[in-house]
């Protein structure tokens, strides 16, 4: 049930928030209205995975009970057998669910590479919903409490309405501990929560089923039969692309955190105007937030410091938290390709890093350069577009894919081209929706900070009537089929 | 608590909704405020935006079939409703006959079969405590076809959720798949019911809106208009050859569910003693292209050769030359009120004579 749905917009949001207000300021029946929301919103998206879904709840509590007793140091006694346990159920229920098809499809290419016939028989399992997303939640909160970082939720009921929050269900963002943390006090009804949780809603749902959707259905073309298309459709679509994705992210990510303001709750940043990065390592710390600080926490951290296995390669750790990124985001080798790219970029840019302090420690006139509009600009051109470049393998679905649109990008392609619309409505909806992630990237800015504030001070009528306005617009031009969730399917 | 962005500038503009909007007042304001604006676009676009009428539905014919007693049974797509004049003047006859539509839209057989064993049958074999039957009037049966019908290209037929099904269907459907795009159609549908005075929400992405608003800004010539009228109509045809490619060994026409289906209705219908008629209903002249024609002749023979097999009779509006080119609607398959005037004298005077004769004076038939 997307976001878009009439069902979800018309009955079970309104239904669930008025009983979890109704109910009062008490965590156990809040938290029940969550959990039961939560299980109703997964079985949604095909019930046969709802047990999966709610065992993952119930036997990572019971493992962390077990982690409860602690010896003196604070650490929890039975960490050595109960983590691993944890983990191995998590991450091999992933990587079964998720991942068995992908080594099968591996283990018989390579077989038949080498001359052997070996036809595994098909298995076909139940692909929970966003089983990416919640897995990581509840390993981060397994890893913590084995840890000693974190105390282990106190009660099964918080714990379930931590994994089954409805918003994020299904992309995220990936919570950690302080999602838990406001789960187990009672949420008071605040006013400014719903204002804001009302904005980011609207402002997501724009992004998402407005400006993505459009786009999506835009360049589906040129990336299905890149032969037929000239070479500045091939630029024009992988832009789109890039803006299409991000809209798709970026617009849930806000409409899951607009939601979850309504329940009176925070999630955390997903995207933070990354396309106003200028270097890629920045670039990462503004692109699927959650997911990045996860996987340096968990990945990087333990493999660079103390003694994990790349002590001190800083390059190599950036490397594979990058490739790990690549296959968390499906089970391909596009996606390897695509994390290993990233990643190889990442260390060749930490190298970079490390090579242009050493210039300015010798000469501050490199200082001086770094600061200059020039290579500001030139590493934000190089940052941004290497980005949209690294989407072309993202995109196709195969190597021969790849190559061919590579090749349509340098005119290898066909004759066809790539028209805006055939309409002048058409043509300035797409133009608004092109240009929609620039003026959300200039809301960044100072200047356009001070225009939003600006807006803000209106007088609650005229920005009643612009809001209404934005909901007349949706309702012409968003279409009627819901654009496909690119990130649905990690 | 909850927060807008961790960005300064964002969680600045954050503050800026937090002080200037922190009260309920305020916010029920903006809401009040939003509402109001909608609302009253939506006033102003029902009185410039022509939305497409509102027609017949399955829902209703059954509702209607629940309330009557027919005697004859006329079932087929969307085009069927175009017996709706010929229908009224049976039933406007001293005693008349009552003759229930049953149209829906997009309908292939699979959806006619669908409906006769979900909907129809149980109404039509209905008994009272006494075992007989509660309707006891159904004599004939009138299948309105045309080569679509043997070509669901539309797989699995989004038009049975948002026609044919009723509330356990949907929830049947719901409990065991879960939110689908396909059982979404019933939402969808009746969103569309619920909203038939908004034109906002009828015109969800249909542009009509867009259409009928750039008409009054700025019309287009007479030329513009006839050459938009070729186009569409090209297009029609590039359509129709693809979706009713019978002729072809590799088509979609060639699977077997539609042609099951289409033989279960034969079987009912003919076991229930009915007498059937298959109409093979006509497209637009001006559209025809010689693979067109070719694929309708094709279903010609195909249907005879069921008719055949079951007993029944088929006759044609193809080449009967009845309705031209005028006749149509902007579109492919749909009469326009006077068309079906045509359709009604037609079939008054040639294939339903018989049925005309019954209607003035059919005592027995009571």
């Amino acid at each position: 049930m997307s976001f878009a749905n009439p069902l979800f917009l018309l009955i079970f949001f309104p239904a669930v928030l008025l009983l979890y207000w109704a109910l009062g300021p008490r965590t156990s029946w809040q938290n029940m209205v969550l959990v039961v929301s939560g299980y109703l919103y997964f079985a949604s998206w095909g019930p046969k995975a709802l047990p999966v879904f709610v065992a993952a709840a119930f036997v990572n509590y019971a493992i962390m009970v077990g982690l409860r007793k602690r010896d003196d140091d604070g650490l929890p006694v039975r960490a050595v057998v109960l983590l691993p346990l944890g983990v191995i159920y998590n991450l091999g229920q992933l990587l079964l669910l998720k991942y068995l098809g992908f080594f099968e499809d591996t283990f018989s290419g390579l077989a038949h590479l080498m001359g052997v016939q070996a036809d595994l028989p098909v298995v076909r399992l139940i692909l929970p919903i966003g089983i990416s997303f919640w897995t990581l939640q509840i390993v981060g909160i397994l890893i913590d409490v084995a840890y000693g970082r974190r105390e282990a939720p106190k009660s099964l009921l918080d714990f379930a309405a931590f994994v089954a929050f409805f918003p994020q269900i299904l992309s995220g963002p990936i919570a950690r501990a302080d999602l838990l943390e406001q789960m187990q006090v009672p949420r008071r009804f605040s006013a400014h929560a719903f204002a804001r949780g009302g904005f980011l809603f609207l402002l997501g749902y724009s992004m998402k089923f407005l400006v993505s959707a459009t786009l999506g259905d835009w360049t589906q073309g040129v990336f299905s039969t890149p032969s037929q298309f000239d070479s500045s459709s091939h630029w024009l679509a992988l832009f789109a692309y890039t803006m299409q994705i991000f809209c798709d992210f970026a617009g849930y990510s806000l409409i899951a955190q607009g939601l979850a303001c309504f329940f009176g709750l925070s999630l955390v940043d997903n995207f933070r105007f990354p396309f106003l990065a200028r270097n890629i390592s920045d670039f990462w710390k503004r692109w699927h937030i959650s997911l990045t600080n996860f996987l340096f926490d968990y990945v990087y951290t333990p493999l660079v410091t103390g003694s994990g296995l790349l002590r001190g390669r800083l390059a190599a750790g950036l490397f594979v938290v990058l490739l790990t990124s690549g296959l968390w985001h499906g089970a391909t080798w596009m996606f390897v390709l695509w994390g290993a790219l990233h990643g190889a970029v990442l260390a060749i840019a930490h190298r970079w890093d490390e090579f242009y302090r050493g210039l300015c420690r010798k000469d501050k006139i490199w200082v001086k350069r770094r600061k200059s509009v020039v290579y500001a600009f030139g590493a934000w051109f190089i940052t941004q577009f290497w980005f949209m470049l690294s989407l072309v393998p993202f995109r196709m679905p195969s190597l021969d894919g790849v190559a061919q649109f590579a090749s349509g990008l340098f005119g290898g392609g066909g004759v066809q081209h790539l028209v805006l619309g055939d309409s002048v409505s058409s043509k300035a909806n797409m133009l608004l929706c092109l240009a929609f992630v620039g003026i959300y990237h200039l809301s960044a800015t100072d200047r356009g900070g001070r225009v939003v504030a600006w807006f803000m001070r209106w007088p609650a009528p005229l920005r009643g009537f612009v809001y209404g306005l934005a909901i007349i617009y949706l309702f012409i031009f968003k279409p009627l089929s819901e654009g496909a969730f690119i990130y649905a399917q990690f | 608590m909850c927060q807008i962005s961790s960005e300064p500038v964002a969680r600045a503009i954050a503050e800026e909704v937090l002080l200037v909007n922190g009260s309920i007042k305020s916010i029920l304001a903006v809401v009040a405020f939003a509402a109001a604006t909608v609302v009253a676009a939506d006033a102003v676009l029902g009185r410039i935006v022509v939305l497409p009428r509102l027609e017949y539905e399955t829902s209703d014919a059954i509702r209607d079939y629940k309330h009557s007693d027919p005697d004859v049974l006329i079932l087929g797509s969307s085009y069927a409703r175009s017996l709706i004049p010929f229908a009224h003047w049976l039933g406007e006859q001293t005693p008349g006959l009552q003759a229930q539509i049953v149209p829906i839209e997009d309908g292939r057989f699979y959806s006619y079969n669908w409906l006769l064993e979900h909907r129809l049958a149980s109404l039509i074999d209905e008994v009272d405590e006494a075992g007989r039957r509660v309707r006891s009037h159904l004599r004939h049966f009138v299948l309105v076809t045309n080569p679509y019908d043997m070509c669901g290209n539309d797989r699995p037929y989004p038009n049975l959720p948002a026609r044919a099904w009723g509330l356990a269907d949907y929830l049947g459907d719901l409990l065991a798949h879960g939110v689908t795009p396909y059982n979404n159609n019933y939402i969808d549908q009746l969103l569309n019911e619920w909203g038939v005075h908004s034109t906002l929400l009828r015109d969800r992405g249909r542009f009509h809106v867009i259409r009928d608003l750039r008409e009054r800004i700025s019309p287009r010539s007479a030329q513009a208009l006839t050459e938009e009228e070729a186009i569409r109509v090209a297009g029609w045809t590039k359509r129709s050859e693809g979706w009713s490619d019978l002729t072809s060994p590799t088509s979609q026409c060639r699977q077997r569910d539609q042609r099951e289906a289409l033989e279960k209705i034969l079987q009912y219908v003919v076991q229930h003693q009915l007498d059937v008629t298959v109409v093979l209903w006509p497209i637009l002249p001006k559209a025809l292209s010689p693979t067109l024609i070719a694929q309708n002749d094709y279903y010609r023979v195909t249907m005879e050769g069921y008719a055949q097999k079951y007993g029944v009779r088929v006759v044609s509006l193809q080449d009967a030359k009845v309705v031209l080119d005028a006749d149509f609607r902007k579109d492919l398959d749909h009469l326009e009120p006077w068309g079906n005037e045509k359709v009604k004298q037609w079939a008054l005077a040639g294939p339903f004579k018989n049925l005309a004769e019954l209607a003035k004076g059919a005592h027995e038939l009571r």
